[in-house]
């Protein structure tokens, strides 16, 4: 399908050296997404385990299921986001106390 | 309410006057709006030759839809002389840009950097537009046109080189969760070999597919 710009306030369509260089932008986007998606990933988990480093601090004890929660975020990374919405991956169950 | 201000001869306020002088004394700095462009057909750019050395710096607004179903960023190129300064290396433009950014349901606040590798400012850099949802974005330029030109006391290698940076912000609906996020980052387009000395125009590009629906326009500052 032609694609069209806006130059100057006019809608224009797109020369075919400029549908060219689009199919390039948009493949590199293509292939820029699984590093997009898994940058994504990181940020989730790295909040996560943001949000309980203060229970490594030297005046609490940290029960046997936050560790175990902790370090299965850590090596959650080990898994691969099939799509930009992370559906595939499941994030461990935060424990209640 | 009396007029008072207005002693010598009255003056009525409800005819049309027209001025032929120049209003001096007090005001500051305003902006000029260069151009500007509003459509619901999809476009995959938006561009504009409106910038020169008659203005030092611009503000670029916007709003824009992403196609339905295809996650997009906003690509932001320079242009000079009738073309797109899409290439990086020593001669051409190198972007490199960071910017921190949140969630509305999470106070914590990530980051991300883009380090030189792209010769257009990617918004945002940290994370994909939501397809179908709208982003809000403006970018502030500093002395676009000509470029500043670094000193030689801290650098040296190589010594001198030409820098146009500035700021800039952005509103959207992410992929991650269906809420919302926000940002502030900074950026510098660094042109090494110092060839490109006339920037005349800038193009909004759609990282990928078209924007269905945009708003955007470009200020000049008027010092």
């Amino acid at each position: 399908m032609a694609r069209f710009k806006i130059f100057n306030g006019e809608r224009v369509q797109f020369t075919a050296k400029e549908e060219k260089e689009k199919d390039a932008e948009e493949k590199a986007w293509h292939e820029e997404q699984p590093d997009r998606r898994m940058a994504e990933f990181r940020r989730q988990r790295n909040q996560l385990l943001v949000e309980t480093d203060y229970m490594g601090n030297s005046d609490v004890v940290m029960s046997e299921d936050w560790v175990t929660y902790r370090q299965g975020l850590r090596d959650i990374t080990s898994q691969t986001p099939s799509d930009d919405t992370l559906s595939n991956i499941t994030f461990p169950t935060k424990p209640t106390e | 309410m009396a007029i008072s201000k207005i002693q010598a001869e009255s003056m009525n306020l409800a005819d049309t006057y027209g001025f032929s002088g120049t209003v001096t004394g007090a005001g500051g700095g305003s902006l000029k709006k260069l151009f500007s462009s509003i459509s619901s057909s999809a476009v995959s750019n938006v561009a504009t030759d409106t910038i020169s050395s008659t203005y030092t710096n611009y503000l670029l607004i916007g709003n824009v839809v992403a196609t339905d179903g295809q996650n997009s960023s906003i690509d932001i190129y320079l242009r000079s002389g009738g073309s797109n300064l899409a290439s990086t290396g020593s001669a051409g433009i190198n972007v490199y840009q960071g910017e921190y950014f949140n969630r509305a349901g999470d106070a914590g606040v990530s980051g991300n950097v883009s380090n030189g590798s792209n010769a257009y400012l990617r918004v945002p850099v940290s994370q994909n537009i939501y397809g179908g949802s709208v982003m809000s974005f403006q970018v502030y330029f500093n002395v676009l046109n000509a470029g500043l030109v670094t000193g030689t006391t801290n650098l040296s290698n190589p010594a001198n080189r030409t820098i146009r940076n500035g700021w800039y912000n952005w509103s959207m609906q992410s992929t991650s969760s269906s809420d919302y996020y926000g940002s502030q980052g900074w950026f510098r387009m660094d042109n090494p070999n110092q060839n490109i000395n006339n920037v005349t125009g800038i193009k909004v590009n759609s990282g990928v597919s078209n924007f269905t629906k945009h708003n955007v326009a470009l200020y000049g500052y008027v010092e």
